[in-house]
């Protein structure tokens, strides 16, 4: 294997690994509801915590894709001007618009870490379940780190006009 | 007032230039509100909109939702409702455009985004049209166009959103969408009514099929219709919360493309991969516009834009047609949900304080917005076709979807000129 090839199926196997964790993230999600649901109506006694598991499932589901989005470049885009630009400047266009969404995601990155931190200092935790909620924002926090190198690297390929990923 | 225009100018400069526009809002939200305030309290609200955002219950409906629409769209649905609606109305002049609209109708019930139900419905139904000799514009244009339908027939996942920005009931919000939806039907099939009487050759007829055979055609389609008795009935009986309702919708449509498809490992983990990064590249444009929203709630603007409209206080109408004049204009150059979440907070204090219904005007945006979805240059649904099916040029489509748009306008005006028919199944919500 070449070294080029061996890095590009290692990227393939965090991709896939994201995508897993992404899907079983929203498989837990209708679950629990269905459950507390199911549960509720059913045999009398509701999930107990399902409000709060719901809304920790959906950070992790966010953030987990958030990687996932830029790499398969789904970010929404208006391409109805595209052709006002020169040719020749578009690789220089496509690293500033990279750049600049790296420095969007590493702020909430930042911020999202700085916000575990204080929790983890603080103590805090879910109201019913008494879960400790840091471990899930540096999980955010991460995840989004991990998006912003993916972004810088996408930024590296654009500038230097190596075929993107 | 001013220095939120400029913030739009910029922002709509940076997503001209193909900056992502989740980006483009955030950006510039985030300078705009680090200068009006100051940098630290810029990065704590961006912190804090990301956390909340994030975590947020009332949010977990769009996943579900998304995820709902996928597994019936990958499950093969469309076909069976295609042929349903083609076994009744085939026969007409026209009759194929037609049974494209109810079809599109029918799978908006179960499927909250336009784009999905017009990329679905492509691979349906137009190779039926072609070969029945309808015109290409005819078939492209009925896709198209019914697809909008997607975001109006509930569930929808534009009005949970707006439901969300406006503190409106998301339950009531989709129980407004039925009958406007079925409006909706009627105008379309109005509009391909027209378009056959001057042009017969654009929409020949089909064959006629005998009641037998119509009969078993649409017992075929129970499964689209059980689901949504099952989360529609269950919101309206209000036996369901949204949430609970779009996590059994979903559970159910597991179900169901288990038992179409057999279990495949390979295929669930698509289609979830897919739901988790649509809802990923929908939640970074909430987090964009909600970070552009809080620096708009700094400046002036909101309070000028209800004073200005205060003079109009004796002619509020003339207000939301100068709204609906926005929406369009804008549409033409932005993609939906950014419209949406960019104009909703601003617009929606100045339609409250008219004493507007904010359900009733929440059914009125999505419905320009699926106006924008088919309107040129960037009608998204066109492209959705496009992309279907390469070898029919887009000004072949745009000429087909004229029809439509201006069935959609006489349609805005019927909704906005009775209230009524929007409200009238929302005091039943329970």
């Amino acid at each position: 294997m070449s070294p080029d090839a061996a890095e590009a199926s290692r990227w393939r196997g965090a991709e896939r690994l994201l995508g897993i964790v992404a899907a079983l993230l929203l498989v837990a999600l209708t679950l629990l509801t269905c459950i507390d649901v199911i549960g509720r109506y059913f045999l009398d006694r509701p999930l107990t915590g399902a409000f709060e598991l719901t809304e920790l499932a959906m950070g992790a589901l966010v953030f987990s894709s958030l990687p996932l989005v830029s790499l398969h470049r789904q970010q929404v885009t208006v391409d109805l001007f595209e052709w006002l630009i020169p040719r020749a400047w578009r690789r220089v266009q496509n690293a500033i618009i990279d750049l600049s969404a790296a420095a969007c995601v590493g702020v909430i990155a930042w911020q999202l870490w700085r916000r575990a931190v204080n929790m983890a200092a603080a103590g805090e935790t879910t109201a019913t379940l008494q879960i400790p909620v840091y471990p899930l924002v540096g999980y955010m926090a991460l995840l989004a780190g991990v998006t912003v190198v993916l972004m810088l690297a996408m930024a590296w390929t654009d500038a230097t006009g190596k075929a993107p990923r | 007032m001013n220095e939120a225009l400029l913030a739009f100018a910029a922002m709509l400069l940076l997503a001209f230039a193909r900056m992502p526009i989740a980006f483009a809002m955030g950006l510039v939200g985030f300078a705009g509100f680090a200068l009006k305030a100051s940098a630290p309290a810029a990065l704590a609200m961006v912190g804090a909109v990301s956390y909340e955002t994030g975590l947020s219950y009332a949010l977990s409906v769009v996943p579900l939702f998304v995820l709902m629409g996928n597994l019936v769209t990958r499950a093969g649905l469309s076909e069976e409702l295609y042929e349903a609606s083609h076994a009744f109305l085939g026969h007409r002049k026209g009759g194929l455009a037609m049974a494209t609209i109810v079809a599109c109708g029918g799978f908006s019930a179960i499927c909250g985004s336009s784009v999905a139900t017009a990329a679905t419905m492509a691979k349906v139904a137009v190779q039926p049209m072609r070969e029945h000799g309808y015109s290409d514009a005819l078939a492209t244009g009925s896709v198209a166009a019914g697809g909008t339908l997607g975001i109006l027939i509930p569930p929808s996942v534009v009005l949970v959103i707006y439901g969300i920005l406006t503190q409106q009931n998301i339950g009531k919000l989709f129980i407004a969408g039925i009958l406007p939806g079925l409006v909706a039907v009627l105008c379309y099939l109005g509009a391909i009514a027209v378009t056959v009487r001057l042009d017969p050759t654009a929409g020949p007829p089909g064959p006629y099929v005998a009641w037998p055979a119509r009969l078993r055609a649409l017992r075929r389609v129970w499964g689209v219709l059980a689901l949504f008795v099952l989360v529609l009935g269950g919101i309206y009986g209000g036996v369901f919360t949204p949430t609970e309702a779009a996590a059994i919708g979903a559970g159910g449509a597991f179900v169901f493309a288990i038992f179409r498809r057999g279990w495949s490992t390979a295929f669930l983990r698509d289609v979830l991969v897919e739901s988790a990064v649509t809802t990923g590249m929908l939640f970074t444009i909430l987090i964009g516009a909600l970070v552009f929203a809080n620096f708009v709630n700094l400046t002036t603007m909101p309070a000028e834009l209800i004073a200005f409209t205060e003079r109009f206080a004796s002619t509020p109408m003339l207000v939301i047609v100068a709204i609906c004049a926005i929406y369009v204009l804008l549409g033409c150059v932005l993609e939906s949900m950014s419209m949406i979440l960019l104009t909703v907070p601003m617009f929606y204090p100045v339609v409250q304080h008219l004493g507007f219904d904010l359900i009733w005007f929440g059914i009125i945006v999505v419905v320009v917005t699926e106006i924008s979805l088919i309107t040129p240059p960037v009608g998204l649904n066109v492209f959705v076709l496009r992309s279907v099916l390469p070898d029919i040029p887009t000004r072949e489509v745009f000429r087909g979807v004229m029809p439509f748009v201006m069935s959609d306008l006489v349609r805005l005006a019927i909704l906005i000129g009775f209230p009524g028919i929007t409200l009238y199944l929302t005091r039943f919500v329970a």
